[in-house]
């Protein structure tokens, strides 16, 4: 491979790992003091707003409302209701090159049904870059005392659903928007707390091939100004055993949001007698500059195998964030990366810039 | 449409920053007549997950909400024109879905909903409650026009305060910290409320002189705040608004990085004296 073409490869590497496709937005319901039930379908996050999120939307996120104008309304009547995330974004990678290019980094429809009045179906279509995949589909029962069963294609619950699934803290717990399972989630939201377990095949959204599940927990408690939950996750195979644990933190001080989770990794290799373990952080702290506008610091940390010294991973960013209008967002970027010098693409500095459409 | 909505807002006395002539606001000119039909339609999409699909203020977003939103089968309303004790105007209702409830989580819906739309949904509203259907509104009370700020006013207002009472739940300075702090206050969903904080600038029902006016003549139906309608002429009322003027703290730096503009005090602007 010559010198462009491993530089072209480089490029596209670090553009895959920049395409996050993102949603949710836990510094806004810390902010509020909200679950992240009252804005999305979801009720651990992402994907579809609710009505009360989609109000949130039109009266409040954006800088300005829309002149006079008729609102698109998404619930076509009682039964029927739909939203959308579009995200196209110019990356430019400074690697030992220069590279730009644009991307279409989430596309997604969401579709809701009210089947009966406790009971909707949810689906989650992305369309982007050409291909039609799901990311969601399931069935949601809503019962009595906060309780709920979603059962299907899903998001699994744990820690803290930020944007971004190349944070440390998303890509290598594999707790992501990439990483849908087939499985049943049981949640119950009462008072400041709510509580989510899921078992899941644990085979990468695919059918499973032992007779081993997936078991992952998610436990918060969100009052006005913090929040503290915990999760974990336990996946066995017939040749290891992965077990994850989880704590995350938030606190809000007037325009100021702090959010911040640390994560142990072990994955234990049965056949060999083996272990390794690893550490994620991420901490995020938000200023609302101005309505709709907000600034984000981020900083992620990872330690890939704790017994092992200088194989630190870390990266920084800056993001300015505009929503100058009802269910649009912009946004410029700085991410500052370190990794171990072998690694190009860990290495690479980013610029992004992203226009966000959604509804 | 855009001129209607204009002329509406302008009859409805909500411009965005001239402190308009208030008072017993208006009906205003839709388009087409009022249709209960076509306000369900508005009311499932920008109130029912607060307010609830029923209007009992029991909507799926209604959780962790501090004021809990509204429980509208009630027909018992804070924000009117009409004397203590009268259902509202529809120009009252419309005014608060126009500029929501500053300090709390009811939005405004100026510049979103059109005039049709809050033509309709306030006719919808008025469904919820069967007390709509029994009862007629008074009449508007007669808002004079203001007194002039000065410091005479300001002084007879002090008096006013001290011999109304003001600080017994507003607190001596006006910070809301009189009985409101040990939660003695309750409205009449018996759920604790808190005295208006009065040094924040902060005023759920308008930002005008008129509009403080009118609260303190009308009390709010359904809370601790009584009407003051018996108790004190026009001018002394006049005085006693530009006494609470006088309470507001100047914005500092302070102010601005623990204040969050969003939702809770979304419409935090000061009141022109």
């Amino acid at each position: 491979m010559g010198r462009l073409g491993f530089a072209f490869a480089v490029v596209l590497a670090v553009v895959g790992a920049a395409a996050s496709p993102a949603a949710a937005e836990p510094y806004l319901a810390q902010r509020e003091g909200w679950k992240c039930s009252k804005c999305h379908v979801n009720r651990t996050g992402g994907g579809k707003r609710t009505t009360f999120g989609w109000q949130y939307a039109v009266t409040q996120l954006a800088a300005a409302p829309w002149d006079g104008g008729r609102l698109i309304d998404p619930h076509f009547n009682d039964f029927v209701s739909v939203g959308a995330n579009f995200r196209v974004s110019s990356t430019t990678a400074f690697a030992d090159d220069v590279h730009n290019t644009f991307e279409s980094q989430e596309a997604n429809l969401y579709l809701e049904l009210q089947a009966a009045p406790r009971l909707i179906a949810y689906a989650d279509v992305s369309v982007a870059a050409g291909s039609v995949e799901s990311r969601e589909a399931f069935a949601l029962l809503t019962l009595p005392r906060g309780m709920s069963l979603k059962a299907g294609y899903l998001l699994l619950p744990f820690g803290l659903r930020i944007w971004g699934d190349d944070e440390f803290t998303r890509r290598e717990t594999g707790y992501n928007y990439a990483a849908p399972d087939l499985g049943l989630e049981v949640g119950v939201e009462r008072g400041p707390v709510g509580v989510f377990l899921a078992v899941s095949n644990g085979a990468g959204g695919g059918l499973d091939a032992d007779n081993w599940k997936k078991a992952s927990f998610l436990g918060e408690a969100t009052w006005r100004r913090a929040r503290v939950g915990l999760s974990g996750s336990w996946n066995r195979s017939a040749t290891r055993e992965v077990i994850l644990g989880g704590l995350h933190v938030g606190l809000t001080l007037g325009r100021f949001v702090i959010l911040a989770e640390g994560d142990v990794l072990e994955t234990r290799f049965l056949e060999e007698d083996d272990a390794a373990r690893s550490l994620l952080v991420y901490v995020e702290g938000d200023a609302l500059l101005a309505r709709g506008l907000n600034l984000k610091l981020g900083y992620g940390y990872h330690d890939p195998a704790l017994d092992v010294s200088e194989d630190q991973r870390m990266s920084a960013r800056a993001t300015l964030e505009w929503f100058p209008r009802p269910f649009v967002g912009a946004s410029v970027s700085y991410h500052l990366r370190e990794s171990v010098p072998q690694d190009e693409v860990g290495n690479a500095d980013l610029v992004v810039g992203e226009l966000h459409v959604f509804l | 449409m855009r001129r209607l909505l204009a002329l509406g807002l302008a009859a409805l006395g909500c411009a965005a920053t001239a402190p308009a002539a208030t008072g017993p606001a208006p009906a205003f000119e839709a388009p087409l007549p009022a249709s209960v039909e076509r306000g369900a339609v508005v009311y499932r999409k920008a109130c029912a997950s607060c307010h609830g699909a029923r209007g009992d203020g029991r909507g799926p977003g209604a959780a962790g909400l501090t004021p809990a939103p509204r429980d509208l089968t009630r027909g018992t309303y804070r924000y009117r024109s009409t004397p203590s004790g009268s259902l509202p105007q529809d120009a009252d209702i419309a005014r608060t879905v126009l500029e929501g409830a500053p300090g709390t989580a009811m939005p405004g819906w100026r510049g979103l909903l059109t005039t049709q739309e809050i033509v309709d949904v306030v006719a919808y509203v008025k469904t919820l409650a069967p007390r709509f259907a029994r009862k007629q509104p008074k009449e508007p009370l007669e808002i004079p026009e203001p007194i002039p700020y000065t410091a005479d006013s300001v002084a007879r207002g002090a008096q006013v305060w001290v011999r109304a009472e003001c600080g017994k739940c507003h607190g001596k300075r006006g910070r809301g910290d009189g009985w409101a702090r040990a939660d003695e206050l309750r409205d009449d969903t018996g759920q604790v409320v808190h005295a208006a904080d009065l040094t924040r600038g902060v005023y759920r029902s308008g930002r005008t002189r008129q509009d403080l006016y009118r609260v303190i003549r009308t009390g709010l139906d359904g809370s601790p705040m009584p009407s003051y309608a018996d108790a004190l002429t026009p001018e002394e009322t006049y005085d006693l608004v530009n006494f609470v003027l006088s309470l507001e703290r100047s914005s500092g730096v302070w102010d601005w990085l623990a204040t969050s503009p969003t939702w809770y005090d979304a419409c935090d602007r000061r009141v022109p004296r």
